[in-house]
């Protein structure tokens, strides 16, 4: 972990680690949407429209679900949501695009920044979650999301 | 990714002032010459940032094309315009269909930016918030909207530069005070002696050789910041209308 991580470091979902650990993201998503793995459909990317801005993402149709008909909503994260999968949640929402502490303790709205900040350094082992710094930034970003679209299903 | 300027996220989250601003903010109060409430500063503050907001898409709509609106239909090579990316332009490089039927039937268009390609949707035919939204804020709406929103940022930020200087709400660039020497202190010393009662500072403030061409409120402001920070005197009144003794008097 990057010696000089703090509240304003920029944390994103580390495709690679869950590759690495053979881990699928797709079941996370299908949890989001109350499925089982036996409901988890593969599929080729499909177009996400960004609400605010009209922009085009392709990704997994999972993803593209849970963005459509879950995210954005009040129920989406709740008091009720484990932190480190609000976290997840979170960033799943701004389609893995990198967010701070004081980011997530904003769309979050549970705890602190600085809480938020330890949660997110203990999250790397749960979810893969980690500093932007500690690798190319090509794989964060919608951008990323796209390149390991087929991974998570 | 910026929010719109009319949202409350806007400056809620993203808004910092530039330093260019703080130039602007400078310059109104060399005009001025007066005190101004932070509250009239943040308003002054968001109504610059959006009178430049608009400026600048005005001129990039004029060079660079079009305003990308969602709901059009657009050809390769046409020259687009992005008020929600911050006024982003680019150039439509390829169009393909939508691959998302639960959004009906449309195109995407592939835009090619300063530094990379997106992809944008055209030809959609339901309510996009872009569509609503249309841009057409007006400053000074803004400004009494959100100037309470970025009132506390704007504090700090004045707090931390040594030019600008706090009186309760008030706040004054310190090159516009009047120097209060010691005779001015000293002068002030007699005056609420003689009175032999706590003063208000326009007491005190006719007997000071202030010069008359400094508004009335920079000088009161400036009588009053001295007496504050000299031990010789307390403010025995309100903390909006302060009235003087002096600590050796009972």
């Amino acid at each position: 972990m990057h010696a000089s991580i703090d509240v304003n470091t920029p944390f994103h979902i580390n495709f690679t680690w869950w590759e690495q650990r053979g881990r699928n993201l797709g079941r996370f998503l299908a949890e989001i949407l109350g499925r089982t793995d036996a409901d988890i459909e593969s599929g080729e990317p499909l177009d996400f429209i960004d609400p605010r801005t009209a922009e085009v993402h392709e990704l997994d149709p999972l993803w593209v679900e849970v963005l459509t008909t879950r995210a954005f909503q009040p129920e989406y994260i709740t008091p009720a949501t484990p932190l480190t999968s609000a976290v997840l949640r979170a960033l799943v929402e701004n389609l893995n695009r990198p967010m701070t502490s004081v980011e997530l303790h904003r769309r979050i709205n549970r705890s602190n920044p600085e809480t938020l900040l330890r949660v997110l350094k203990t999250a790397r082992t749960e979810y893969g979650i980690a500093p932007v710094l500690d690798e190319a930034p090509a794989a964060s970003g919608a951008k990323g999301a796209k390149r390991r679209a087929k991974a998570t299903s | 990714m910026p929010n719109p300027i009319d949202s409350p996220e806007y400056w809620i989250e993203d808004f910092e002032p530039a330093s260019a601003e703080f130039d602007a903010l400078y310059a109104h109060a060399l005009e001025t010459r007066r005190p101004t409430t932070i509250e009239a500063l943040a308003e002054r503050l968001i109504i610059e940032r959006a009178e430049r907001a608009r400026e600048a898409l005005r001129a990039a709509s004029k060079g660079a094309g079009a305003v990308y609106m969602p709901a059009n239909r657009y050809e390769k090579g046409q020259k687009l315009v992005f008020p929600a990316l911050d006024g982003a332009a680019g150039t439509v490089s390829a169009v393909r269909a939508g691959t998302n039927p639960s959004y009906g039937d449309y195109q995407v268009i592939e835009v090619a930016m300063d530094k990379d390609t997106r992809e944008f949707a055209a030809g959609i035919s339901w309510d996009h918030a872009l569509m609503r939204a249309e841009s057409s804020y007006e400053p000074d709406e803004l400004a009494e909207r959100y100037a309470p929103v970025i009132v506390p940022k704007l504090r700090e930020r004045l707090a931390r530069d040594s030019e600008w200087q706090s009186f309760g709400e008030h706040w004054i660039l310190k090159a516009l005070m009047p120097e209060i020497n010691t005779g001015h202190l000293n002068l002030a010393e007699a005056i609420i002696m003689l009175a032999g009662e706590p003063v208000t500072v326009d007491h005190i403030l006719g007997e000071l050789d202030l010069g008359k061409s400094i508004p009335e409120e920079t000088r009161v402001i400036a009588v009053e910041a001295a007496l504050e920070s000299d031990p010789r005197f307390r403010n025995v009144g309100a903390f909006e209308s302060p009235l003087w003794a002096l600590t050796s008097q009972n």
